[in-house]
């Protein structure tokens, strides 16, 4: 028995890898393109060690890094570590209530994103609002 | 040794000491969770154990592995949304850090507002 | 060597490659090096943090997470990857209490702007329930010389007190400083710099030569 369901096992191994949409495994550091390198600079010690679902989710959004003006690529990167040390569900959270927040009157939106700026958000020398 | 050198490491002695002179309590406090992390180790290890056991029984461990994969494979496919990175690099480059909005007196403020 | 730990005389990742299948870390060596640690990560994280019971749960945080993502490492490489971790940590602690204070500042009727230290419901809980009412750090230390250099060290910012705690006190060299602070090696050094003139003065300006 024990000979027979060895076999077997690595077929249907071999059968869910190609059912799942995603492979089971992310581009290593090394293996990435230069501009994906430029996009995740801050994270370069990190990236090899971040879950291969992570990495797959930020190749996507670094495919919008060059588009970003070079102010929006500086707070991108003051942005980009502390996310990933965010847990999945603070990131969900943080999806959702971005969201959330959009629906709100266009007047508390920029009371709150003035309110921000003028408190917690105030040092020039972080503008990502972490280290 | 440089003359900052020297200077730092006057004041690092004075560091010492004050670690040295910590009070009981923080001492016995930091003790106990240097244990408990240190006993976590153990069940990251228990987890090998189990895998021998589903090699022992083998029919179990096919049908088993057959059910998770095929109910996987059902679950992934039927109704995850597909992941769209817009939301992300607006979080990412907004006014807000990312990891304002994820706070939950923020989340129990805005489900307070809520119309729903 | 204050705190003396083995290291490699190779690249430690070429190092881990051959001999990573003889080397991984003890129980007992993991708890060896949290010993001869905890106390340092605890005061680092308390410099910062200002506030003890915030800086236990930090420590504590840091040693379940070196365990967690590293005990399968060799020895020597535990006190960098901690100290990336521990950096780390303090950092989540410190922004997140930031926010907190921001939004309950927002969403509370009654908004006391001049109230510095605005607990939010969970930290007065947490206070509530724990049994150790540590004297404040300052009070504690009879040596004058101390308190002072307590102050002064948690008067800088951030990044240079991280830059001087990891070189001299965890006597980590200028490649594992910028790796366990997420920077250059050559801001380490300029870190480092400013950190000891910022020091030397504030230590000046009270009178106090070491």
């Amino acid at each position: 028995m024990a000979r027979r369901t060895f076999p077997v096992l690595i077929s249907l191994y071999f059968l869910a890898h190609a059912g799942f949409t995603h492979a089971d495994s992310a581009p290593t550091w090394m293996q990435l393109s230069i501009p994906e390198r430029t996009a995740l600079t801050p994270i370069a010690y990190d990236w090899d060690q971040l879950p291969t679902d992570q990495r797959l989710k930020l190749l996507k959004v670094v495919k919008e890094f060059a588009k970003l003006t070079p102010t929006q690529q500086q707070i991108f990167y003051a942005r980009l570590k502390p996310w990933t040390q965010m847990t999945p569900a603070q990131r969900d959270a943080a999806r959702d209530n971005f969201k959330k927040l959009q629906e709100l009157p266009k007047s508390e939106q920029s009371q709150i994103k003035r309110l921000w700026s003028q408190t917690a958000g105030s040092d020039p020398a972080n503008p990502g609002g972490g280290q | 040794m440089t003359k900052e050198d020297e200077f730092a490491h006057r004041l690092i002695t004075a560091l010492d000491s004050s670690v040295r002179d910590m009070d009981a309590a923080t001492l016995q406090r930091l003790g106990a969770l240097r244990r408990q992390a240190v006993a976590s180790q153990h069940s990251l290890t228990h987890g090998h154990q189990i895998l021998s056991l589903l090699q022992r029984h083998s029919l179990v461990s096919v049908l088993l592995a057959l059910f998770i994969l095929i109910s996987g494979y059902w679950f992934v496919q039927s109704g995850q949304p597909a992941y769209s990175p817009e939301t992300d690099i607006l979080l990412l480059t907004g006014d807000l850090p990312p990891n304002a909005y994820a706070d939950k007196t923020f989340s129990k403020w805005l489900d307070a507002r809520s119309p729903f | 060597m204050r705190h003396p730990r083995p290291r490699p005389h190779v690249n430690s990742y070429i190092y881990t490659a051959f001999t990573h299948t003889c080397t991984v870390a003890s129980s007992q060596e993991i708890d060896a090096f949290l010993a001869g640690v905890e106390r340092r990560a605890f005061k680092q994280a308390l410099l910062t943090i200002q506030d003890h019971h915030s800086a236990l749960d930090v420590v504590q945080n840091a040693m379940l997470k070196l365990v967690e993502r590293y005990h399968d490492k060799p020895a020597e490489e535990l006190a960098p990857l901690f100290q990336r971790i521990l950096q780390n940590t303090i950092h989540d602690h410190f922004r997140r209490s930031k926010v907190r204070d921001f939004w309950v500042r927002l969403v509370s009727p009654l908004r006391d702007k001049d109230d510095e230290n605005t607990e939010t419901l969970e930290s007065l809980a947490a206070h509530a329930e724990s049994t150790h009412q540590p004297n404040p750090e300052k009070e504690a230390s009879a040596n004058q010389h101390l308190a002072a250099i307590e102050q002064a060290l948690a008067e800088l910012p951030q990044r240079q007190r991280e830059a001087f705690l990891l070189r001299y006190w965890e006597e980590l060299d200028v490649a594992e400083t910028a790796k366990a602070m997420g920077c250059s090696e050559g801001s380490v050094k300029t870190h480092c710099f400013r950190a000891n003139n910022a020091l030397a003065a504030k230590l000046k300006d009270r009178g106090i030569s070491l």
